[in-house]
């Protein structure tokens, strides 16, 4: 994928927005912006130009969840790729995800290797559907 | 009260009643009510009593106010726990950005006709970084310490409680499941771990799923 990418981190904390962001960064993913829950990052999603969302789910205000509903049924974010990156690890909610239209889900804490291996394999993806 | 007191009473209400004597009325009927009442009070009086006499034996009364005591306490030790890991996840994160710039600076170095000088100066700064980045790890030391004691208190509360429902003959019950859709955060401790997947049983699911 191009390195150019536009990422859009949503976490309600600061060091783990950080944490993501040198990850991304350290595979070449130098263009960032941050949100801090769902309600913060639908209007940068609609302001356009968002390629890649990464989320966190148990945020106060809007939960990724209802943030990945919201994309996935505004036609203009429908197809957006979005990672779940989270501490929810009940099955129930993991499926819950994937009926909602996750596109992969990293359970908190995670290593830089899970993180490039589920952003390739969305990337992947994305370029067979292309 | 025997019956043959109670039917005597009724009698003397009756005739207060049929001769329109109603401040008899009233005063006789609330004489009745109380007479009924007061083995029942009494006895509560009397179970109270020999809960509080039996909380004392077993001086649960004094350490229940002490834990209540160092709840708050308790409290604000937990808040100072989440300042001291947030203040020392914000020390690394700047220490490893700061020794990024420097590590590519090195790869510059590398690529080029290396100023060697340059070079020991880089590697310098970055041991100073690891050096700082040891030291910011005290926070694991500082906040084990504060949440043991937080750790001891919970058990004593554990204890008194656990005694106190033995005295009052309440039944332990099992712990409440969470209810549907409550997000139940990290992993943590022995009661999440049968339930909660790892990123492989993740992995498995979503890809059982079609993802």
């Amino acid at each position: 994928m191009d390195k150019n990418t536009k990422f859009l981190v949503v976490d309600d904390f600061p060091t783990m927005r950080r944490i993501v962001k040198n990850l991304l960064a350290d595979l070449g993913y130098n263009n960032t912006v941050e949100a801090d829950d769902g309600n913060t990052a639908l209007p940068i999603l609609k302001a356009g130009g968002i390629q890649f969302v990464v989320t966190d789910w148990n945020m106060p205000g809007m939960t990724g969840i209802e943030l990945l509903k919201a994309i996935r049924s505004d036609p203009a974010t429908a197809s957006l790729p979005v990672l779940m990156v989270t501490a929810e690890a009940n099955k129930e909610q993991i499926v819950e995800a994937a009926q909602a239209g996750v596109s992969g889900y990293i359970i908190k804490p995670f290593t830089a290797e899970t993180l490039k291996e589920k952003l390739d394999r969305i990337i992947q993806r994305l370029q067979a559907a292309a | 009260m025997n019956h043959a007191e109670l039917a005597q009473r009724l009698e003397r209400l009756h005739l207060a009643a049929s001769t329109q004597r109603w401040t008899e009325v009233e005063r006789g009927m609330q004489e009745l009510e109380e007479a009924r009442c007061r083995p029942f009070a009494q006895a509560v009086r009397r179970m109270a009593m020999d809960l509080q006499a039996e909380m004392q034996a077993l001086q649960l009364d004094s350490r229940l106010a002490r834990v209540a005591a160092e709840i708050p306490d308790a409290r604000s030790r937990l808040d100072a726990v989440i300042q001291l890991t947030e203040d020392a996840a914000t020390q690394t994160l700047d220490l490893v950005e700061d020794s990024r710039s420097y590590v590519l600076r090195l790869q510059e170095l590398a690529e080029q006709d290396a100023d060697w000088r340059e070079v020991g100066e880089v590697a310098a700064a970055l041991r100073r970084n690891l050096t700082d980045l040891s030291a910011a790890q005290a926070y694991q030391d500082l906040s084990g310490q504060i949440i043991r004691r937080v750790i001891g208190l919970v058990g004593s509360m554990e204890q008194t409680l656990t005694e106190l429902m033995e005295l009052a003959g309440i039944e332990p019950v099992e712990a409440p499941a969470a209810a549907e859709g409550e997000l139940m955060g990290p992993v943590a401790g022995r009661a999440d771990k049968h339930k909660a997947a790892s990123q492989a049983d993740a992995d498995d699911l979503l890809s059982d799923l079609g993802l």
